[in-house]
């Protein structure tokens, strides 16, 4: 019995699984918010965890990743970001409940703009400050530095792990070549991020929690970070291990473990597998497919969708035609991510366009 | 604050927030203070304050403590009394006082004025200086600069004036300070005379009042510094380290020094006598602080710190972090330590930490980093490094994989370019297939039939990489495999003329010419089964130093005579860079050697192992095909079967022959036999080995353990940990691949061309650690500290010590005697240079192993003899004070032995010296009563004779064992250094000259390597230089405590120890007695004695100069350049004929010096001749006054003296005029010059024996100037 839940969670948690089922999770969590958002529900989840991480204490593999002092605070970060999430989306379900009835969000009128510095402010971060310094003090004692040797070029360590909260950025290299995975995709996150209140003119929601007024914001955030950023730092934490290959939770990190993996460029299905010739010698005719994909991705795509699109967030006016272009670029690049990494799972997708001479790889 | 009503928040509940959480953080502050206090670092520094004290009170209960404080008590006392008697003239000195400190206000005010006066003068000077700059030539500034000058002059002389009146006063207080001083002068005496008396007491306070404070304010002040909280200021308990700034760690292109502070728990290591049993780490001593950590050590603690040795985390404060690692016993075994240590402190492994510390049993690899060119010198101090080092070559691990910096080159197996002359293909297929089954002590692996081509398992398919083919079994594959390279070996080996052997050879005469020539030095012909129970024969031995060559059972199943006549006459000529030197036997002895070998009348070199039989691997075409399309992967599959099916003209291996030989070539490459042997066409591949350069530096993620992990623990119940832990033990997997190499590949599949290839030595587990130690001991150069390097002459040492090892020295020379460890009556402990001499009867050869050895050979005596052995003689080697002189005896019950170690070198010396007394003995009448008659010499004549190798009768047997062996056996080599001039040796080395005839073993022309004749003469002339402090002080010790003999010496100058024979004890100055009368400590006395260099360096010369005072008259440490012969020289000739001419008791007219010593030798010792060849004229046979003497026999003969003046030492020869047996224990040579009074004056009127010593020396050092003709 426990070895048959420690295999299926081995096997659950293999990438692709892994990836799709929390896409899909996320979607029935927010749709069926109406159950979901029941204290019952979290309060079950807690001691399912509980009792499955008491399960799983026993397990060697699992013990070992568990309690590496590195990895402390993504196990913190696993209940908090669930907690809080459900959190979130509880009162925002509330709060929808309430406004369909007429009533004012819990949060009180959302005409009100203003609460007091002190003490709701102030007073409140200054508890907090203490706590924390108290609980990391109480940290720093029972769990000492996982100091390592001196550092050297020539002696990496396997795996070589990013800092926790990089570890989502450390997995898109996986799939993209490091000038995308690691300048180009950040840059847009935060690019993006400080596009928003430009880019998002809705007043809705400021103050107070709410989903129905917001749904495609807070599913997007949901997908965004808890899907991409949050579950893949777990990823990274505890399913990735020697040479980055991936293991179950319950699997030995055998250092001589090998992934059957040959990666093919889009040039290479279209012609050799395809037309059944050989790739033509001029870079341009090569990869003529994969610039075509990439065109219609970022070109098509957008112009396809402007209309309904422009119709829908605001109001067919064309002044705000730049504010869709420069969202939908964002969002195309966004989505370029899950697109590739199933191509690469699904098909063995290299490269949509793979230019090596030149170093760019796309 | 209260409740406003209009904010968010209720406030009275943030208000408890605010309460409760500021309760949290008191508590966690508290808690971290506590825990800092109770660090575990700071809890040992408690504990081992509390054994220091107790040690400390210990010690002030000692005899030298308790004296000093009576000393001090007593002199307290006269103190109170003074200053009672003081107390009468205390108006006196009060008003004295009162004086002063008048006279010290004046003082000050006096100073203050002077230092205001000079400053001011300055000031004006500085003013005028620069007005002058300006306006030095501005005639209207003429009056202005007078006046400044004027005004500065005032204020020089304001200045001076001050000045003196500050002197003044001054000296005013000093005279009334003088005057104080003598008031109380009686008091300051005893006070400073308390002080003294007290000097070592006080150290032992004040260390003890750190400890535990004695004043209320200490103590206050001592328990404030460690107090929870306040303990960072200035606490008692603090982190020790040391920084090395020269031995760093590699970090990110720059260096981080090194930090160690495994001193803040282990507190004790650096100091002395912490070394109780019941003592624990952290408390105790480093072992060898002579050697490790202490100032004077090679190893000082500041120089080197802790981790470049131990490995582990220097910086950690925490038995886990350090990460220390529990000794284990194997790879299969975890330790008695990590249970103990899993129970006191939670061991467990550190992972991130790449390199732990080694464990105990591995510390010695780190020796490795720094002694990479002087790894001979450290085989004492580190035994098992230096042992896998040794292994390492002998086995030829070198010769596949790399090391860069490993001295040797030189391929390990005999060469193959012309095997076909030398072996059947026969005798080698089946040689290749099992080399120990012919050979069980052969050092050439076992390269098939192993683990990963099992013989009954499946290796492939016949088709290649298809599914229905046939199964090709290991059995079958290891077969074709042996027969492809065999095939091609034999193909590839070149034409070589053997030639016939020009003389027919007589095996008779042939038993004795192997038995005394020096084959028996290096190959033995030991049995392989159980040893003969009742074979004495010394020959069938196996001592280690003939194990060099190959055991010689079976050989002549496997070569030829033409071959095996050839190999012995030259055996060079066959292979270029073999060891075997030639023994430049004449045609006669070779071929009677090649004769008795091949004949083998005894039945020793036909003799092989039972099962062994040279056979033709039997090899299948299916499977040969199968190999090449494995090793002929990029020729291609079509390609391949075209040529297998003959359709290719250039591959036609349709034909068997041609198959076999491309399957050979391709398994030779692959099995990496070129890397030992000499392969024809094969010169330049390279090596199929990782390079283990830098093994000790791989982290352990580099290591496959395949699935040997998993069976470990599997086998042993281990949990996930234990075997994650082990599949980190670095040590481990080396252990395991040294003992089961293909292990490895257990539970994989693997094709053929991949699978692992490491051949299979049959280590024993004591050989694989010592090779483990040596190779976990190769790391990254982290060691930068120039003065890490060996010195010049250490270099110059090792290298010696290697050839001296590579060309086996050892095995017919002793090269430093043995010691036996025994106790006296009294409870004295005793370890003499000595060996032991005889048990009960003199026919037994003296003993040359253990004490282990020496309990064997004393039961099997007693049981032979029926006769308890009472007592065994030690043969003194060197001169030991308070025991006996070089070459004398000791005696000793059985039971007192301690400890025996070996001499070094000198084994073969019994198979000679047995066969001068007894001949070759062979089994005669093994039921005997007498175990004597058990035996017979095979050349038994008559009672008594036996005839020998030259068909001479000798008549030895009643002649004592060690007049033979220091006859006919090759001479022992101790302290030959200070002998030999070093030209002289290195000539003799390369082409070795006939210095005693009698000899029939012979000194070998050696294939040495380009410098290493040179490195030898090197060596024994340092090592004779560096030993030579310590025989002096020995002697010099030995000779003050003997009564001085009247005889000989001139006035004031001490002879060498005048009694030589059988002193058992009681002579000599105890240390004591020496320390008093050269104000040396007896320690530093003792070290000298030891040899311990730091000692030596800093104390002998004061030794040197005492002795000197004394007149004891030993000659210097012998050159370590090359030396000219003094008195050769031309000035020193005519200075010394002047000398002796003016003296005018030479002889009525001048003569030159070397006459009158020839004189003095042939007229007046007369019998030199008797004994010494002269240029080549047999003993006796020269002409000496009173016409010939009869010719003596052999055993009688001694070295030829035509080549003193070249070869020997003028001091050496000096010594030895004076003492022969003290110079070289063992000699024969009689002490002429030691007559009181001196002998010869009718030849050399009012002559000493110094005088006539000096002339002798002049004759012998000038042989040829004075030709024989001239000599009477």
């Amino acid at each position: 019995m426990g070895d048959a839940i420690k295999h299926f969670v081995d096997w659950m948690t293999e990438p692709t699984r892994y990836f799709a089922l929390s896409i899909v999770a996320i979607f029935a969590f927010l749709k069926f918010r109406k159950y979901t958002t029941k204290i019952s529900v979290i309060v079950g989840f807690f001691i399912v965890g509980t009792a499955f991480f008491v399960f799983a204490w026993s397990d060697p593999n699992f013990n070992r990743i568990i309690t590496k002092p590195d990895n402390v605070p993504i196990i913190i970060l696993l209940f908090s970001v669930v907690f809080f999430s459900w959190l979130s989306l509880r009162r925002g379900y509330l709060n929808d409940e309430r406004m369909k009835a007429g009533m004012p969000p819990m949060e009180g009128d959302a005409g009100k703009q203003k609460v007091h510095v002190w003490p709701d402010l102030v007073y409140v971060e200054l508890i907090c400050m203490v706590l924390f310094t108290a609980f990391l003090i109480a940290w720093s004692i029972e769990i000492l530095a996982p100091i390592e040797q001196p550092a050297a070029t020539a002696r990496t360590p396997n795996p070589s792990k990013a800092p926790w909260y990089f570890l989502g950025l450390q997995e898109l290299l996986v799939y993209f070549d490091p000038w995308i995975a690691g300048v180009l995709l950040p840059s847009f996150i935060v690019v993006g991020l400080m596009a928003i209140p430009y880019v998002d003119r809705n007043p809705k929601g400021n103050g107070y929690y709410t989903f129905e007024q917001r749904a495609f914001s807070v599913s997007f955030f949901w997908v965004g970070f808890l899907a991409f950023w949050v579950s893949f730092v777990i990823l990274g934490t505890f399913l990735r291990g020697p040479n980055w290959s991936f293991f179950g939770p319950f699997e030995y990190w055998d250092l001589h473990k090998l992934a059957p993996m040959v990666n093919v460029d889009v040039s290479t299905y279209f012609w050799v597998k395809w037309l059944d010739m050989p790739r033509p010698d001029n870079i341009f005719l090569r990869e003529s497919p994969g610039i075509v994909a990439l065109g219609a991705w970022f070109l098509i795509i957008p112009k396809l969708l402007e209309r309904p699109l422009m119709a829908k967030l605001y109001g067919g006016d064309r002044a705000h035609l730049v504010r869709y272009h420069v969202m939908m670029h964002l969002l195309l690049w966004f989505g370029l991510v899950p697109v590739k990494m199933l191509l690469r799972w699904t098909v063995n997708l290299k490269y949509i366009v793979g230019i090596p001479e030149w170093f760019l790889n796309v | 604050m209260a409740d406003r009503g209009d904010t968010h928040y209720h406030v009275p509940t943030l208000n408890n927030w605010f309460l409760v959480s500021s309760l949290l953080l008191l508590i966690t502050v508290v808690w971290m203070v506590v825990e800092d206090w109770n660090a575990p670092w700071k809890r040992y520094q408690r504990e081992f304050q509390s054994i220091e004290l107790e040690r400390i009170n210990t010690m002030l209960q000692t005899e030298a403590l308790v004296a000093a404080a009576d000393e001090e008590g007593s002199i307290q006392v006269e103190v109170e009394a003074a200053r009672g008697a003081l107390l009468a003239r205390a108006e006196e000195i009060a008003t004295a006082e009162e004086e002063m400190r008048q006279l010290k206000g004046e003082q000050f005010v006096n100073t203050e004025g002077a230092k205001g006066a000079k400053m001011f003068y300055n000031w004006e000077r500085f003013l005028l200086d620069h007005d002058v700059s300006v306006h030095g030539d501005d005639p209207a500034y003429e009056d202005e600069l007078a006046a400044a000058e004027t005004s500065v002059a005032a204020f020089e002389l304001e200045m001076n004036k001050a000045a003196g009146a500050k002197e003044t006063t001054d000296l005013e207080v000093i005279a009334q300070q003088a005057r104080l001083d003598e008031l109380t002068a009686e008091v300051d005496v005893l006070e400073k005379a308390m002080k003294a008396s007290a000097k070592d007491l006080d150290i032992v306070r004040k260390r003890k009042d750190d400890i535990e404070p004695g004043a209320l304010d200490k103590q206050i002040a001592h328990v404030l510094r460690d107090f929870p909280g306040i303990d960072f200021i200035g606490p008692n308990l603090k982190i020790r380290k040391v920084v090395l700034d020269n031995l760093t760690f590699e970090l990110n292109f720059t260096k981080k020094t090194r930090i160690d502070m495994c001193q803040t728990c282990h507190l004790a290591s650096e100091l002395p006598g912490y070394d109780e049993p019941e003592l624990e780490e952290p408390y105790r001593s480093h072992p060898r602080l002579d050697l490790y950590l202490s100032a004077k050590s090679p190893h000082p603690l500041t120089d080197v710190g802790c981790s470049i040795c131990h490995r582990g985390a220097g910086e950690a404060l925490d038995f886990i972090r350090a990460d220390h690692r529990p000794n284990s016993d194997g790879p299969a075994s975890w330790g008695k330590d990590r249970a103990e240590w899993q129970e006191d402190h939670h061991w467990h492994k550190q992972h991130h930490w790449d390199y732990p510390m080694l464990a105990k049993d591995f510390t010695e690899a780190s020796c490795v980093q720094c002694h990479k060119s002087s790894m001979e010198l450290i085989a004492e101090d580190a035994p098992k490094v230096t042992e896998g080092y040794r292994l390492f070559e002998r086995y030829g691990c070198y010769a596949c994989h790399k090391v860069d910096w490993f001295p040797n080159k030189r391929k390990p197996g005999p060469s193959l370019k012309n095997v076909a002359a030398k072996l059947e293909a026969d005798f080698m297929q089946s040689w290749i297939s099992g080399p120990k089954k012919f050979r069980p002590t052969t050092w050439m692996p076992q390269i098939f039939h192993l683990e990963n081509y099992a013989a009954d398992e499946v290796v492939v398919k016949s088709e290649y990489g298809g599914k229905d083919g046939r199964d090709i079994m290991g059995q079958e594959w290891n077969d074709s495999a042996v027969a492809a390279i065999s095939a091609f070996i034999m193909e590839s080996s070149g034409e070589f003329d053997l030639g016939p052997i020009p003389v027919a050879g007589d095996s008779e005469r042939g038993r004795e010419v192997f038995r005394v020539s020096g084959c028996l030095a290096c190959h033995n012909v030991a049995p392989y089964g159980e040893p003969h129970p009742l074979n004495r024969d010394p020959a069938l031995e196996r001592t280690g130093e003939n194990e060099h060559g190959p055991n010689l059972r079976g050989v002549a199943t496997k070569v030829t005579a033409e071959w095996l006549y050839s190999w012995i006459k030259d055996p060079q000529k066959y292979w270029g860079e073999t060891r075997m030197p030639n023994l430049r036997l004449t045609d006669q002895d070779a071929a009677d050697i090649t004769s008795y070998m091949m004949e083998d009348p005894d039945g020793i070199f036909t003799e092989v192992p039972e099962g062994w039989e040279p056979a033709a691997s039997p090899y299948d075409v299916e499977t040969l095909r199968e190999q090449a399309r494995w090793f002929f992967t990029r020729v291609g599959r079509v390609a391949l079967e075209a040529r297998f099916n003959g359709e290719d003209p250039d591959f036609p291996w349709d034909d068997e022959g041609a198959l076999l030989l491309a399957v050979g070539e391709k398994y030779v490459r692959h099995q990496g036999c070129y890397s030992c042997h000499d392969v024809s066409g094969m010169e330049n591949e390279m090596p199929i080995g990782v390079e283990l350069s830098n093994w000790g530096s791989k982290t352990v993620d580099k290591l496959e353990w395949g699935s040997m992990a998993d069976v470990f623990a599997k086998r042993h119940g281990w949990s996930q940990d234990d075997r994650d832990e082990f599949s980190h033990y670095r040590e481990g997997w080396l252990e395991q691949k040294l003992g089961e190499p293909r292990s490895y590949d257990r539970d994989k599949l693997k094709n053929p061309t991949e699978k692992l290839r490491m051949p299979w030595f049959e280590f024993e587990p004591e050989q694989i650690r010592s090779i483990a130690t040596f190779v976990i001991g190769l790391v990254d150069d982290e060691v930068q500290l120039a003065k890490m390097v060996p010195t010049h002459e250490q270099a110059a040492m090792d290298t010696g010590m290697r050839a001296v090892r590579q060309h086996n020295c050892a095995a017919c020379h002793t090269i430093a005697p043995g010691t036996v460890s025994f106790e006296d009556e009294e409870g004295n402990h005793f370890t003499l240079p000595s060996e032991i001499q005889l048990i009960g009867d003199s026919s037994i050869p003296p003993i040359h192993g253990t004490l282990e050895d020496l309990q064997a050979d004393i039961r099997e005596y007693e049981e032979e003899f029926d006769e308890e052995v009472e007592e065994i003689t030690l043969r003194l080697w060197d001169t030991v004070p308070g025991v006996g002189a070089a070459f004398s005896n000791a005696y000793s019950s059985p039971d007192a032995i301690t400890n025996v170690t070996p001499p070094e070198g000198g084994d073969f010396v019994r198979t000679v010296a047995s066969y001068y007394k007894e001949g070759i003995l062979t089994l005669d009448d093994p039921e005997a009563d007498d175990p004597f008659d058990r035996y017979l010499p095979w050349n038994f004549g008559e009672e008594g004779e036996v005839e020998d190798v030259d068909r001479e009768l000798r008549l030895y047997i009643e002649e004592p064992y060690e007049k033979l062996r220091w006859t006919f056996a090759p001479p022992v080599l101790v302290n030959e250094g200070s002998k030999l001039q070093r030209d002289w040796f290195y000539n003799f080395l390369l082409e070795p000259v006939e210095l005693r005839p009698q000899m029939r073993v012979r000194m070998p022309t050696f294939n040495f390597e380009p410098g290493q004749a040179a490195a030898i003469a090197d060596y024994f002339a340092v090592r004779s230089a560096k030993e030579w402090p310590a025989r002096y002080a020995r002697n010099l010790r030995f000779s003050l405590g003997t009564e001085r003999s009247d005889s000989g010496p001139a006035e004031g100058v001490l002879d060498w120890p005048a009694l030589v024979h059988d002193i058992t004890g009681g002579t000599g100055l105890s240390l004591a007695e020496m320390s008093s009368a050269t104000a040396i400590s007896e320690e530093d006395l003792a070290a000298i004695e030891a040899g311990y260099q730091p000692v030596i360096e800093a104390k002998f010369s004061d030794l040197k100069d005492y002795g000197d005072a004394q007149g004891f008259r030993m000659s210097g440490a012998p050159s370590t350049s090359y030396e000219r012969v003094m008195r050769r020289s031309p000035s020193y000739l005519s200075d010394r004929g002047d000398a002796l001419s003016d003296r005018g008791d030479a002889l009525s007219d001048r003569v030159d010096a070397p006459r009158l010593g020839a004189r003095v030798a042939l007229e007046g010792v007369k019998v030199c001749f008797e004994c010494h060849w002269n240029n080549g004229v047999r003993p006796g046979a020269a002409p000496t006054e009173g016409g010939e003497t009869p010719v003596g026999l052999p055993i009688k003969w001694a070295p030829d003296l035509t080549h003193a003046r070249d070869r020997l030492r003028e001091e050496w020869t000096h010594d030895w005029f004076w003492k022969p047996p003290l110079t070289y224990p063992g000699t024969a040579m009689p002490e002429n010059f030691a007559n009181s009074p001196p002998q010869y004056q009718e030849v050399y009127p009012g002559s000493s024996n110094e005088d006539q010593i000096q002339a002798v020396l002049d004759w012998l050092y000038n042989f040829d100037k004075v030709p024989l003709s001239t000599q009477n």
